[in-house]
């Protein structure tokens, strides 16, 4: 058998494991959903009423379905892609599915926020749509990508711990194990405490960098 | 309208433009034609919201006409395709008043900008904007970032950026608004230079009196999304033809306004003759006191312009008219009424 401190060990790395996971696909469909909503708004580069309407709903649906509800409902889905339903890599499946429509109204926002001057001035020097999005809008709108990023980690460990319920493993896992199951509440505790902690990384970690990277302060 | 030696480089015809607005339609150019020719330094300027941004966005198509036709080096804007009219943008550049600097590139990067996605190699374009930013005097600030300049210094990085493409027009909206007046002469200084020395053509967008004056050969005064009165700067200047051109010239030098029957302005040709135009007056004539004199240095010319206020005499008056016409000069009276030759 494991030892406690190794199954907390494991947990700390099934967490960390999922959120990361889960953080980055969710990025790689939410990113583009994200471009998608600021080209096509009214006021885009590309209006198109039909497609932002579109993927306005559906972001808003996939934001309104409560995780636990939505983590059972593609169970078919999950069992699709990874084979089974159960295990930290399989969780990261309906973990992704829940985070990129928040992520992609996070980086909505972000790029919102580009100042359109300067998008302006891209235009005018003959830059393509591409270049615009790739060059003008990635650049100037990365330290609040980079802030977005850590508040979608740190919303995705939050349900990371949930996916734990269902046989996602985790810290989670381990809270529910022991302090609902078995009424230790001690070891619910130790948990409770490490994933504060792992929040706590991810944003001291992710504000320095966006900071850091932030060329507007002198 | 094209002949040999002034070749039309941007052409308007018949140019409108209506935003559709949640209050209604918004007109904010109707019907406006007009000629820029190479080598020209072309000033439009009327009050706010009259739609010279309008006007000049029309002319590389960052706003689409709603009617008209917009001919730019040879080619109709709307004729062309995305990829054409990004093409035709590398040599129709444009500056703005809030210079629009990637504030997260350093300023050799902002000025590598266009030559990379026009797709010139990394090292090639660092080469080039290194001899740009020489050319606006900001060789030593090529690794600093747009926040630790000044607005001077950020609009000279926007002209280096734009001159980067070798383009053959340079718009510029409202380039010195956001500026204290040495940066401003700085930016007029350089922009009259790449003028003569590289010949590019410039349209500029202002406000400014001042500016149209130190820089502009021709220039248009707008109002209410058309265009009022267009014609050489000394012309327009001293002897503005419409209500709103007078309004803008007198507000614009702050002259003291023909608001009696026994004030009048006189425009005076050449630089010197102002002096001994208005003593030999004094001397043929009569008394007349001088509330205003001044003398205009544009870059196509000079002239001098005063404004007198006559004793309270009819006959006096008369004698007055009667001089100023046989000496063929310009003047006008209250009301806008003008005598001229
Ligand atoms: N995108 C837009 N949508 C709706 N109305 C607009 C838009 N852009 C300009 N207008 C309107 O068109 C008119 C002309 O605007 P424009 O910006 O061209 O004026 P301007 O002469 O440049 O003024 P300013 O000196 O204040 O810059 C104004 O009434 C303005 O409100
Ligand atoms: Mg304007």
């Amino acid at each position: 058998m494991y030892t406690l401190t190794d199954q907390i060990l494991r947990g700390i790395w099934e967490t960390v494991y999922m959120t990361l996971g889960a953080t980055f696909f969710g990025y790689v469909l939410g990113m583009p959903l994200g471009f998608v909503l600021t080209m096509c708004h009214k006021k885009g580069l590309r209006p198109h009423p039909v497609i932002y309407r579109i993927v306005d709903i559906v972001t808003n649906i996939g934001r309104s379905l409560p995780f636990v509800i939505l983590m059972v409902l593609v169970i078919p889905v999950t069992v699709f892609i990874m084979g089974k339903s159960y295990g930290s890599t399989a969780a990261i499946v309906p973990l992704v599915l829940s985070a990129a429509p928040f992520i992609a109204r996070l980086v909505e926002s972000s790029l919102n926020e580009v100042d359109r001057g300067v998008i302006e001035a891209a235009e005018s020097m003959g830059a393509s749509l591409w270049q615009i999005m790739y060059r003008v809008m990635l650049v100037e709108s990365r330290t609040s990508l980079i802030t977005g990023a850590t508040i979608a980690l740190s919303t995705i460990l939050g349900y990371s711990a949930m996916a734990g319920a269902i046989g996602g493993g985790g810290l989670g896992a381990i809270a529910i194990q022991y302090g609902y199951q078995r009424y230790d509440v001690k070891i619910m505790w130790i948990c409770v405490i490490l994933l504060i902690v792992l929040v706590q990384i991810f944003q001291v970690v992710g504000m320095y960098i966006a900071r850091k990277l932030d060329r507007r302060i002198v | 309208m094209t002949d040999s030696n002034t070749e039309s480089l941007i052409s308007l015809r018949e140019v409108s433009k209506v935003f559709k607005t949640d209050k209604g339609d918004v007109t904010a150019l109707e019907n406006v034609s007009l000629d820029i020719a190479r080598g020209e330094i072309f000033g439009i300027i009327g009050m706010s919201g009259a739609g010279k941004s309008t006007l000049v966005r029309t002319m590389n198509y960052l706003e689409v006409p709603t009617g008209g036709e917009v001919k730019v080096l040879g080619k109709i804007l709307g004729s062309l395709s995305r990829k054409e009219l990004n093409d035709l943008r590398h040599k129709t550049a444009m500056i703005f008043q809030h210079f629009n600097l990637l504030m997260q590139k350093t300023v050799i990067d902002n000025v590598c900008f266009p030559l990379i996605i026009s797709g010139v190699s990394g090292s090639e374009a660092r080469k080039l904007a290194m001899e740009l930013l020489g050319l606006v005097g900001l060789a030593d600030r090529s690794g600093a970032y747009p926040a630790q300049l000044s607005g001077g210094q950020k609009q000279r990085v926007a002209i280096a950026r734009a001159l980067a493409t070798n383009p053959e027009i340079l718009l510029c909206d409202e380039a010195t608004s956001a500026l204290d007046p040495q940066s401003t002469s700085a930016v007029l200084d350089i922009l009259r230079e790449i003028n003569k020395t590289m010949g590019i053509t410039i349209v500029v967008i202002t406000h400014q009196m001042s500016v149209v004056k130190e820089i502009c050969t021709r220039v248009a005064i707008m109002d209410h999304g058309r265009i009022m009165e267009t014609g050489p700067v000394l012309e327009v200047f001293m002897k503005p033809c419409t209500s709103v051109g007078r309004h803008i010239i007198f507000d614009g030098f702050s002259l003291p306004p023909l608001d009696t029957d026994w004030r009048i302005r006189v425009v005076i040709e050449g630089d010197r003759a102002l002096k001994p135009a208005i003593a030999s007056l004094i001397q043929e004539v009569g008394p007349v006191s001088i509330l205003y004199a001044d003398v205009q240095n544009t870059v196509v010319g000079s002239a001098g312009q005063v404004i007198l206020e006559l004793p309270e005499d009819e006959d006096l008056r008369k004698a007055v008219f009667g001089y100023l016409r046989a000496q063929g000069h310009y003047f006008e009276v209250k009301g806008g009424h003008v005598y001229s030759d």
